[in-house]
């Protein structure tokens, strides 16, 4: 790894360290190697909205060309949000991509990513099921996006009507995850999805 | 713009965060203190780092200037701070105002603590670090990491009696410690010695208890004499054990040397007038000696007595007679010559022993005659007139009666004073 990237990281992971969010828990960064070249981010829920509460995985590979080119940045955990693909974690973020400036760090896109999840783009999705829902059922989209935050990110509300839901659907043989995501893309309606299944 | 944000946390107290789980093996840059970040004017947004030939934009930032021309090649023409269009020829100048600002700082070294006193500009530290004679290699830690400083550093080959001094791995410090703290050290020793004495006193006390005279108790033991007597004793079997183990060694060695000299033939000096000629290789070697009349063969030599006279033996082939070997007693020049009656008076036997049945041993003797050069006093170290039998053996005969048993051939030559 060039020796810019490796010594830009260091700093910027002390730079992380001492930073106030960290010490309020809001961002957290951790190394996954010993060659820098992979770190693991978490960024809190931000409040007032429905991924409050809950704690959200990002990978972070960072390019031998950092920082003149972004970190390649993706959630591992699974989120519902217009701009964060609900399958592969893929995050449509302009600074990630040609918005991208050589003075930006990983502070500053861990706490972007977090204002992300507090102002969603609908009209530049990168899911355009759950921008969608944004758009057309809101409370739907609330709903569903509180959900995912309580199954995977560890948020504090429970639906016991969509959980009795995928049960339903995990007797009829189905995984939890894509009993999940069907129910999500249609609106937690259970006979939709069941047709969507076995159609 | 959040970076002065975050300078503002980096100049102020160091954070509680464990800095210990950042441990890796590079750390070239890492012994960084807080004093070590560059104020936010003095920092280039793109490395985070010291200004390094800082260049102002026309929007008003300041970047190194191999750093704003790395990213201006990679992508298009804006200011990584503000997005404004940067063209390379009208927008950029070489800030020299910062530039002197910051070759003014001067900072100590990071690794002053291990003991660099380099005091210079940021930049020159920064170019200093990688090759600082004082660098940790190992792993990277902040100093205010005091326990894992501490096990970093050289403890006292003492340690375990309880000194409590610790050295930097890069210093002599431990070396220095170890030559000045001798006494210190010879008291610590003491008083371990005592404890383990005292200690490896109790059992033997209680076995003893039931004995008819049971031995001085710890009490007595503890009294300054019977401590002295303990000890002078102590080092003398340290001294003995020291002692023995030496002879030891040189025991071993003697041992070694007396079978290296029982391997050595006998001194020439010791053989009597006797030389037992084995003659490996024998076809091999007649066939050298058929090939060229020059070519001959020497026997070792041998004395008479320790103070007599010395002699050796050689075969050759005559060119005329290649069929039969030539064996001829030679005088040599000895230390004893100048004492010894000239010319040589003796008896010679000559004797081809047949390894199978002594019956067929070819036997020959050869009394000496004054008027005969050979047994003059030597003029060489092997005199050049030797005295025997041009037609000694026919090598037919040799081979066919079966003396030259796996190809080796003895002859016993016998000298002995009349």
């Amino acid at each position: 790894m060039a020796n810019m990237a490796v010594s830009r990281i260091k700093r910027e992971f002390k730079e992380v360290m001492r930073s106030e969010e960290i010490v309020q828990c809001s961002i957290k960064i951790e190394l996954v190697n010993d060659s820098w070249t992979e770190l693991r981010g978490e960024i809190a829920g931000p409040p007032d909205t429905p991924y409050e509460g809950g704690k959200f995985v990002l990978e972070i590979k960072v390019p031998e060309t950092y920082p003149f080119n972004p970190p390649k940045v993706r959630f591992i955990t699974r989120i519902w949000h217009p701009n964060i693909s609900s399958v592969t974690g893929a995050i449509c973020l302009d600074i990630l991509k040609d918005n991208w400036a050589a003075a930006m760090t990983l502070r500053t896109v861990l706490l972007s990513l977090q204002a992300l999840l507090a102002a969603a783009e609908p009209d530049d999705p990168q899911d355009a099921v759950v921008a969608h829902q944004f758009k057309d059922k809101h409370d739907f989209f609330l709903l569903t996006a509180k959900h995912w935050t309580n199954a995977y990110a560890g948020g504090p509300h429970t639906f016991p009507d969509c959980d009795s839901k995928i049960q339903r659907l995990k007797d009829m043989g189905i995984d939890e995850h894509d009993a999940r995501a069907i129910l999500s893309k249609e609106n937690w309606n259970l006979e939709k999805a069941t047709e969507c299944l076995f159609s | 713009m959040q970076r002065s944000h975050a300078e503002q946390k980096n100049n102020g107290k160091p954070s509680s965060i464990p800095i210990a789980s950042l441990d890796t093996s590079n750390g070239e840059h890492d012994c960084e203190t807080d004093a070590d970040y560059p104020d936010s004017r003095y920092e280039c947004a793109i490395c985070i780092d010291w200004l390094n030939e800082p260049v102002l934009t026309s929007c008003g930032h300041r970047f190194c200037k191999s750093c704003l021309n790395d990213w201006l090649q990679n992508h298009n023409q804006c200011c990584p701070l503000d997005n404004k269009h940067l063209s390379t020829d009208q927008d950029i100048f070489p800030d020299n105002f910062t530039r002197r600002e910051i070759e003014q700082l001067k900072h100590k070294c990071p690794n002053s603590p291990m003991g660099c006193s380099l005091i210079a500009s940021p930049i020159e530290l920064n170019r200093h670090l990688p090759t600082c004679p004082y660098r940790r290699q190992q792993s990277e830690h902040h100093h205010q990491d005091l326990e894992v400083d501490q096990q970093q550093r050289e403890k006292c080959p003492f340690a375990s009696i309880k000194c409590d001094f610790v050295g930097r791995p890069e210093t002599n410090q431990l070396e220095e410690h170890l030559k000045l703290d001798v006494p210190h050290h010879m008291q610590l020793i003491l008083k371990a010695f005592q404890q383990t004495t005292l200690d490896s006193w109790q059992p033997h006390k209680s076995n003893s208890s039931t004995s008819p005279n049971p031995p001085p108790p710890p009490a007595q033991y503890a009294n300054g004499v019977d401590e002295q007597i303990v000890q002078a004793m102590y080092q003398r079997i340290v001294i003995l054990e020291q002692r023995a183990r030496e002879y030891e060694t040189r025991v071993e060695n003697l041992n070694k040397e007396l079978r290296l000299c029982r391997q050595q033939p006998i001194d020439a000096r010791y053989s009597n007038g006797t030389i037992i000629w084995q003659i490996e290789q024998l076809t091999p070697l007649i066939t050298r000696l058929r090939a060229n009349a020059n070519n001959q063969v020497y026997s070792h030599e041998c004395y008479t007595s320790p103070y007599g006279y010395k002699f050796c033996a050689r075969l050759n082939i005559q060119p005329r007679k290649p069929h039969v070997l030539s064996l001829h007693v030679h005088l040599m020049q000895s230390e004893n010559d100048f004492h010894l009656d000239w010319p040589f008076k003796g008896r010679i036997k000559l004797c081809m022993v047949h390894p199978a049945d002594k019956s067929l041993s070819q036997h020959d003797t050869i009394m000496t005659k004054p008027e005969i050069l050979a047994f003059h006093q030597p003029r060489e170290a092997i005199s050049t007139r030797g005295f025997g039998f041009l037609e000694y053996a026919n090598i037919s005969n040799i081979m066919h009666l079966g003396f030259c048993a796996d190809d080796r051939l003895l002859i016993k030559i016998e000298i002995n004073i009349v």
